[in-house]
């Protein structure tokens, strides 16, 4: 309990169990598993609470939680949950749960109760430095086999693009995108290399926040020593984390601009530097979580996209209430089927718009949201937004 | 045989300097727990907009489904909650006991208009109209608190979400309020012997004070808190 503060304290004290929670939770929604609604978690961590901090324990000094209690929040319901932050504005006090479950995660975490799947991934990231089991020799791979075949690699540069595991080892299309995009920018830029690590998401799944800023303080280093000024990423979570949690973790704000790609491609589309052909059909764009209601950007993939297709409908849950694709919390590795019915829950909300084409902006909500178009069998293309614009950049 | 008169007297004497006492101790035990994990300040780039807009915002549109995620999904629950706390803050801003307030808050008389009779029938003005407050307000009150409560025996008989999300406190915090506004009800309309009425209002209401600071019931004061900061978020956003 010694990394918790007042305000979470106080969050997690509003909650009235009253259950609206529910209903706008993406894995209680896909489960119908009450241990999935958000406000059971805050129960079983008020219980840790009191029993370690309670007005009780303030008489009777602080007694030992039970290990079947963090058993019991770990098998049950903890990992039932994407770490999508859409609790926040379902509660009808607006809570700001999603701290309180990364704290329950590193609390857990802590006490050496992790799903034995987040496990393996926390073992991958100490071995090979992403949560995928790659050879991290690999990390760069996509330039050979993808391109385009002029990408600095761990070269100073005045802007570094900052690929992401998920991008760098399955997406590749994502990175070879941007990549592109990059060039006929004519931009100075680089990538990391081989000295790019995990952005830190992965950890704060895991529940391990020391690694996290660990990885955070390695991140921002290379950067600096490569001379960098600004960062571009193409990947929801690492925008998240660099622009959001790096100055959290490392209790200063970061010297170097960040930038998603699509705040990037709307900077060159307004200053008419880019232009590009437009896109017949119906498009449609799902707001990444991690993006939107957790990273603050929600007008600039509109805008962008705007600029390539001539009929563009939004989907009803979008912007700040947007609906997970399952992605998050590392839930393809924890729970499968969780990640599969929230991913299909999204993309069945997707087809409601009768779209020729689904666009999203991070490579999680890309191999979610393509998984559910496979499975499903539907002809609804499925393009990250770098990936559009990287085919219909005009000459 | 229970003395109505003596614990009526004691529901006005004693008892109100009892309930002060417990709720401050909770209240100090709470403030006092809050502050012992400090309110650290949180490392953020540049607000994207202005953060008082962002409060504006939270406590104004951001509350009006369909801007409102909690009403949109659930909105007859969502319409009679917001009933519900609507009708219980008029009755308090509207029926401060004389009896109660005089106790409690050691002024020498209140302003007739806060007052409400110790004697029936007395032609003592009210804060809002006084047939507004009884007939429908109270009743708004009682009928929307008495849904939630069957709402949660209901999800607990039938195995809903609500059967996970309870505890043994939920029966008590919520049962205690319908009870004390009710019985308030009784006594205001002159339903049954008025002194024994009045008397288990005056206690079921400190009761239901004293047991505020030590239960979810926090949330009263700790819901400004909550929905300010998030306000700030959405701004430091630009969300």
């Amino acid at each position: 309990m010694k990394n918790l503060d007042g305000y979470e304290i106080i969050n997690m004290e509003t909650c009235t169990r009253c259950g609206a929670c529910a209903n706008s939770c993406p894995a209680y929604i896909a489960t119908k598993d009450n241990h999935a609604i958000p406000a059971w978690k805050g129960i079983e961590f008020r219980r840790l609470f009191n029993r370690q901090r309670g007005s009780l324990s303030a008489i009777l000094g602080q007694r030992p939680v039970p290990r079947g209690w963090l058993r019991n929040i770990s098998d049950r319901g903890l990992y039932l949950c994407s770490l999508c932050g859409r609790c926040m504005p379902g509660c009808v006090f607006t809570i700001q749960n999603l701290e309180l479950w990364e704290k329950l995660r590193s609390i857990i975490f802590e006490a050496k109760e992790v799903s034995p799947n987040l496990m393996r991934v926390s073992e991958s990231l100490e071995q090979k430095l992403n949560p995928y089991d790659y050879d991290p020799a690999e990390r760069t791979s996509w330039v050979k086999e993808l391109g385009p075949v002029d990408v600095k690699i761990g070269q100073k540069a005045e802007t570094l693009y900052f690929v992401g595991c998920t991008s760098a080892y399955q997406e590749k299309k994502i990175a070879s995108s941007t990549a592109n995009i990059l060039n006929k920018m004519n931009e100075d830029w680089s990538i990391f290399g081989l000295d790019e690590w995990c952005c830190g998401d992965p950890h704060i799944a895991v529940g391990d926040q020391d690694k996290a800023r660990d990885y955070a303080q390695h991140n921002i280093e290379v950067a600096s020593s490569l001379g960098a000024k600004r960062i571009i990423t193409s990947c929801a979570h690492c925008y998240r984390m660099w622009q959001w949690k790096y100055p959290q973790l490392l209790g200063k704000r970061n010297d170097i601009e960040v930038l998603h790609i699509t705040q990037y491609l709307k900077d060159c589309l307004e200053s008419d530097r880019l232009r590009l052909e437009g896109v017949s059909g119906k498009v449609t764009y799902h707001d990444p979580c991690y993006l939107s209601r957790l990273g603050g950007i929600v007008n600039e993939p509109r805008s962008v996209i705007s600029k390539a297709a001539t009929d563009f409908v939004e989907m009803k849950e979008r912007k700040f209430d947007t609906y997970c694709c399952g992605g998050g919390g590392m839930t393809e590795f924890v729970n499968k089927d969780l990640w599969t019915k929230i991913g299909d829950e999204r993309f069945r909300q997707a087809k409601k718009t009768d779209p020729e084409l689904l666009v999203s902006a991070c490579p999680f909500c890309h191999r979610s949201l393509t998984q559910a178009a496979q499975r499903s069998s539907s002809n609804i293309q499925i393009l990250d937004i770098a990936e559009l614009v990287a085919k219909q950049l005009k000459d | 045989m229970v003395d109505w008169t003596q614990l009526f007297d004691f529901s006005r004497t004693a008892l109100p300097q009892i309930t002060l006492a417990v709720f401050i101790i909770g209240v100090v035990l709470r403030l006092a727990k809050w502050s012992s994990f400090g309110f650290p300040r949180v490392i953020r780039p540049p607000a994207k907009k202005r953060r008082l807009i962002g409060v504006i915002k939270n406590w104004s549109i951001n509350m009006v489904p369909p801007w409102d995620l909690a009403g949109r999904v659930e909105p007859v629950g969502y319409i009679v909650g917001i009933a519900m706390h609507i009708a219980c803050i008029a009755i308090l801003l509207g029926a401060i006991h004389e009896a109660v307030a005089m106790r409690i808050l050691e002024l020498p008389s209140l302003p007739p208009q806060f007052r409400l009779p110790i004697i029936p029938d007395a032609n003592i003005p009210t804060a809002f109209p006084r047939r507004a407050l009884t007939y429908f307000v109270t009743p708004l009150f009682l009928s929307t608190l008495g849904s939630l409560i069957l709402r949660r025996l209901y999800y607990n008989l039938k195995g809903g979400p609500l059967k996970a999300l309870t505890v043994k406190s939920d029966w008590i915090a919520a049962p205690l309020l319908w009870a004390s506004g009710f019985t308030g009800f009784l006594a205001v309309i002159s339903f049954g012997p008025y002194t024994p009425i009045l008397t288990l209002h005056l206690i079921l209401t400190q009761l239901f004070i004293m047991y505020l600071p030590y239960s979810k019931l926090i949330h009263a004061a700790t819901v400004f808190l909550v929905r300010t900061w998030s306000g700030f978020r959405r701004a430091i956003y630009g969300v």
